[in-house]
């Protein structure tokens, strides 16, 4: 499903994503461990080339090499790899039915920005709210819903994408464990339902051996493990987040995600 | 900026502020002696003001529509040029450095240069009337509406644009659905207060001969017909309430 071949992302002379090569089949949930820094978000950002990586392959699907498409083409790619932030990245003002229904942007044409939705992505948008649970908060400004709503919200706007893959940026490290146990629920809830892929950043271990099948573990830009979530004992978890580590080059990371 | 300490730096920019003032004071002519010698003389004017003449009113209804029809035209010229403008002029939207410092050259240019010269360069090129004072208005107002839009636009969350981006928009879409819900309260605000500004400024550009109840004054004026004068602003006051009025009305339903 996803074929990724030597990934690297460079800023300067930090090498934040380090020759990252893994495969993933199709269905597969899959939990991204590592220290602050270690480049997990950049490695997720660099997948649907949020952030342009400095080299390597990428294949999703089978599909086009995703480093050599064009913009056009990009667009494409991005339709069908859903994401999902920390901070939500909700519009605040809108409902949440609007905000929903932004998932649906890939598929009306570009020249029909400003009122494109139909009758049928607004019932679609009503459905996938269905399905986090949140149908009765449709018509609500999304900034009144609580944290762990607001996610949903974005679960719901991933849906009406209708896509093969979920890249989810620390989906629950903003959240309170009840909330984010809730929201991992859900994520586990669409990679069964629907054979979903999901790549997730993790900060925290339970989560990650709770909800996923596999764990990669990242340290300075590399993958230090990859194996079944039961394979990952303490010495494991201490590799990943060795004591002698200290976060690399996160600042690097933080000024290029602005 | 460090408040409580170096207490030293801020008394003495205490004293050159005030010795500015005194100086200033002496630059100015500034003398309360002439101004209580010339009370008299105020007082003259404004006795000869009363009554206003309300026989003119009738006919002041036209050139103060005409003034407020300049200013809305002329606000919603420059929306429509501020809008595009203030999108290229943002640091966080714009990557072409060539455009990005022309558009901010044309903003800067426009708030720089005062309206009244706009209006006489448009009224050499048209002639006097309501027509270059509108010009006038538009182009002036670009530099304030370009400037705060592109700040409003700064100012944005990324992470709503970036989730829009992950869904496959394209940039006509991230800009209409990622960035315009967020500046929108700040665009309108923005506006309603230059509309504040441009029915005033349509006045005192009738003063210069473009057109509107700005113009009918300069010609009481010119012709010492004082109770005239008095009912003209009468109306602009009347006017200018009603337009504030009507846009603080608007502001708190929208924000």
């Amino acid at each position: 499903m996803i074929h990724i071949e030597n990934l690297t992302k460079i800023y300067g002379s930090c090498r934040a994503v380090d020759n990252i090569s893994v495969d993933v089949k199709r269905g597969e949930f899959i939990g991204v461990l590592g220290a602050s820094g270690a480049g997990k978000t950049t490695f997720l950002r660099c997948i649907n080339r949020l952030v342009e990586p400095t080299s390597g392959r990428i294949n999703l699907n089978g599909g086009k090499d995703v480093m050599k498409c064009g913009s056009k083409e990009l667009l494409d790619v991005r339709k069908k790899v859903g994401m999902i932030f920390q901070q939500f990245g909700l519009l605040k003002r809108l409902s949440v039915l609007d905000n929903v229904l932004t998932g649906k942007l890939g598929y009306i044409s570009p020249w029909n920005a400003i009122c494109g939705f139909n009758d049928e992505h607004i019932e679609e948008a009503y459905k996938a709210l269905e399905s986090v649970e949140l149908e009765d908060k449709a018509l609500e400004r999304a900034s009144n819903l609580s944290g762990g709503q607001q996610q949903r919200v974005a679960i719901a706007r991933v849906l009406v994408q209708n896509p093969e893959i979920v890249l989810a940026d620390e989906p629950v490290a903003s959240l309170d464990p009840y909330s984010a146990n809730t929201v991992m629920k859900y994520l586990k809830k669409i990679n069964k339902e629907r054979g979903i892929t999901i790549l997730s950043t993790l900060h925290q271990v339970d989560y990650a051996t709770t909800y996923t099948d596999r764990i990669m573990g990242m340290s300075k830009g590399r993958v230090i493990f990859d194996g079944s979530s039961s394979a990952v004992k303490d010495d494991v978890v201490e590799r990943i987040y060795g004591v002698k580590h200290q976060t690399y080059c996160g600042e690097a990371e933080v000024e290029c995600l602005c | 900026m460090n408040v409580f300490v170096k207490k030293n730096n801020r008394w003495l920019l205490l004293l050159g502020f005030l010795i500015f003032v005194i100086w200033s004071l002496y630059d100015t002519n500034f003398s309360l002696r002439d101004l209580a010698f010339g009370l008299p003389n105020i007082w003259y004017f404004i006795s000869q003001m009363f009554p206003p003449d309300i026989e003119s009113f009738p006919k002041l209804l036209k050139p103060a529509l005409v003034t407020i029809e300049m200013a809305v035209l002329g606000t919603s010229f420059a929306i429509i040029l501020s809008i595009p403008l203030g999108f290229i002029a943002a640091r966080n939207m714009s990557k072409n450095k060539v455009t990005y410092i022309l558009s901010r050259g044309i903003i800067a240019f426009t708030r720089s240069v005062p309206d009244i010269v706009f209006a006489l360069i448009f009224i050499s090129a048209v002639g006097l009337g309501p027509f270059p004072g509108t010009l006038a208005l538009a182009v002036h107002s670009i530099g304030m509406l370009g400037k705060l839009y592109a700040e409003a636009v700064e100012e944005i969350d990324p992470l709503p644009l970036e989730a829009i981006t992950s869904v496959g928009a394209n940039s006509i879409q991230r800009i209409v659905y990622g960035v315009f819900p967020q500046v929108l309260p700040s665009f309108i605000a923005t506006t309603l207060y230059r509309l504040d500004i441009n029915i005033r400024s349509s006045v005192v550009l009738g003063l210069v001969g473009a057109g509107g109840i700005g113009f009918e004054l300069l010609t009481s004026m010119r012709l010492f017909k004082y109770q005239e004068i008095l009912s003209i602003l009468v109306v602009i006051f009347i006017m200018v309430m009603g337009i504030e009025w009507i846009s603080s009305r608007i502001r708190s339903k929208i924000i």
